[in-house]
């Protein structure tokens, strides 16, 4: 499916608090530029169709 | 070759001439460190010089010479470690200010334990990018590290000591790391030549992580002989790193002549045909003209591939920092602060698609290497930026310059697949550009042969820059 609409400053205003991070006034805009960034590149991963069969490939072994 | 300064030969010179007795370990130790006093106030690459552990390791070289032991392979050549390698005596700082209030590592990491036992002399540690989320060589904490070539520009990071130390021949050879084109892009930026070995080659064991599940280390140099020699003296397997695969690593210094002869070579199109400057451009053209390359072949969804490789990084990288993230944001070095802030709060499915792509990716590129044996792309997109820039022009679209250096390395690490930097100086270019030699994972014996060819053929090279005073 093609990927919500990302607002950054929300996403922000939302998750920080939750992980106990403060983002001063100064970095803000950094920071929303990143998430930003990152969006889109995630959408460009979420919307590849990938089988469910195709697993991460972790390295621990037991 | 003979060079009137030991210092400026290769590390395979060096050790030829300590074991022919022409100089002593004690010498090349001196030499290194008298030329870090001469040149790193220039240039900014150590961050901490360890003079008596270099000339007790030589003291120790030249009394088993003196008695007519062998010398093991490196003995008396002189390197300095990226400072994220643990170096027993030294807080293992990892470019960030935070790390060096941490108590002084008791051992040091397993590569610089394999190259003590070859001989070599760790003469320092180097500059780097905070926590290696860097791609420029800046640093908030040390100061930038400058380009040898032009110390008004990047060295690239993260490894940027590492580039520089060697381009400015301090030393023959650095150890560095690279998640995400680390060794690559400062091996292009400062015209080394380095490798990333595939992933799992070399043991991570004593440094710090940035992200464990992409993380590599690997050496710059002035030769791909040389990388070669230290590959075989690397290499192995080491309980300690997880992710130490039990490959058998046969030398390659022995087949290294072999150069080119019988490979499938071919240009990587589409992903690493956008977004280059005329200079990445020509330095891939330059060498498939020198290797005879007609053929392209396609990475399948490259592109996807650096977003997930993206996406892993940031999420992953600033999940290792969270706590220090939420009592000591403002000690981070504002350039990597933003993006870790953000990582911090990706969420886990974004990173978990990513990773399965990984799988899927993998797969995709081993098809590819079922009918070529090494592929030809460029390392940067352009030439090294002056330091403090902050946007480039990609395909006629302003992009922000540090996380975009390393379009092209992304993809390739992404997937552990073994790659050397080799570096070209184009026709009347003032500074070096590289390209990656990529082999299939585990055959760092095909790149290192091409990037050997490159050299022989005089296509690549990377003489020590003259720095103005």
């Amino acid at each position: 499916m093609t990927q919500p609409a990302f607002d950054a400053d929300t996403f922000l205003d939302t998750v920080a608090p939750a992980l106990g991070l403060s983002v001063a006034p100064d970095w803000r805009a950094g920071v929303c530029f990143h998430l930003t960034v990152t969006a889109r590149a995630a959408g460009l991963v979420l919307d590849f169709p990938l089988s469910d069969e195709i697993e991460a490939a972790p390295v621990f072994e037991p | 070759m003979q060079h009137i300064n030991p210092l400026q030969g290769t590390a395979t010179e060096i050790a030829q001439m300590v074991q022919r007795g022409e100089v002593s370990a004690d010498d090349m130790a001196r030499l290194s460190l008298a030329a870090i006093e001469a040149i790193d106030p220039r240039i900014n690459a150590v961050t901490d010089i360890t003079a008596e552990r270099a000339l007790a390791e030589a003291e120790a070289i030249d009394a088993a010479h003196a008695r007519g032991e062998p010398l093991p392979p490196l003995a008396g050549v002189p390197y300095a470690v990226k400072n994220l390698y643990d170096i027993e005596g030294l807080p293992t700082r990892a470019g960030s200010r935070i790390n060096r209030e941490r108590p002084a590592a008791t051992a040091d990491a397993a590569l610089v334990s394999r190259l003590k036992a070859a001989g070599a002399l760790l003469v320092g540690a180097l500059n780097m990018g905070e926590y290696a989320y860097d791609f420029t060589g800046e640093n908030a904490h040390d100061g930038a590290c400058r380009n040898p070539h032009d110390p008004a520009r990047m060295a690239g990071g993260s490894s940027s000591g590492s580039g520089a130390a060697v381009a400015a021949g301090m030393v023959p050879f650095a150890l560095a790391s690279d998640t995400n084109g680390s060794i690559r892009v400062p091996s292009s930026f400062c015209g080394t030549f380095g490798l990333k070995p595939t992933f799992g080659r070399f043991s991570r064991a004593g440094t710090f992580p940035f992200v464990a599940s992409l993380d590599h280390l690997g050496p710059l140099a002035r030769s791909a002989e040389d990388l070669a020699l230290l590959y075989d003296v690397l290499a192995g397997h080491d309980p300690a790193d997880p992710a130490s695969a039990r490959k058998a690593a046969p030398p390659v210094t022995p087949v290294l002549e072999r150069g080119a002869e019988g490979l499938r070579l071919a240009i990587a199109g589409d992903w690493f045909r956008r977004n280059a400057f005329p200079e990445a451009t020509a330095a891939v053209e330059t060498v498939a003209a020198a290797l005879g390359i007609t053929r392209e072949v396609v990475l399948p969804e490259a592109e996807r591939a650096r977003a997930s490789a993206y996406v892993i990084s940031t999420s992953e990288g600033a999940a290792l920092h969270l706590e220090r993230l939420q009592t000591r944001a403002a000690d981070f070095d504002p350039d990597t602060r933003d993006r870790f802030l953000a990582g911090a709060m990706v969420p886990a499915a974004w990173a978990n698609k990513a990773q399965r792509f990984r799988t899927w990716f993998r797969e995709a590129v081993k098809s590819v290497f079922e009918t070529v044996d090494v592929i030809i792309a460029p390392a940067t997109p352009c030439f090294a930026p002056e330091i403090g820039q902050k946007t480039f022009l990609l395909d006629g679209v302003e992009m922000p310059v540090r996380p975009n250096i390393g379009v092209y390395t992304q993809p390739l690490s992404f997937i552990g697949l073994p790659v050397v930097a080799a570096p070209l100086w184009l026709e009347d270019a003032g500074l070096p550009i590289a390209v990656q030699v990529i082999a299939a994972p585990w055959r760092e014996d095909l790149a290192l042969r091409v990037a050997h060819e490159l050299e022989r053929r005089g296509t690549a090279q990377a003489p020590i820059a003259l720095i103005p005073a």
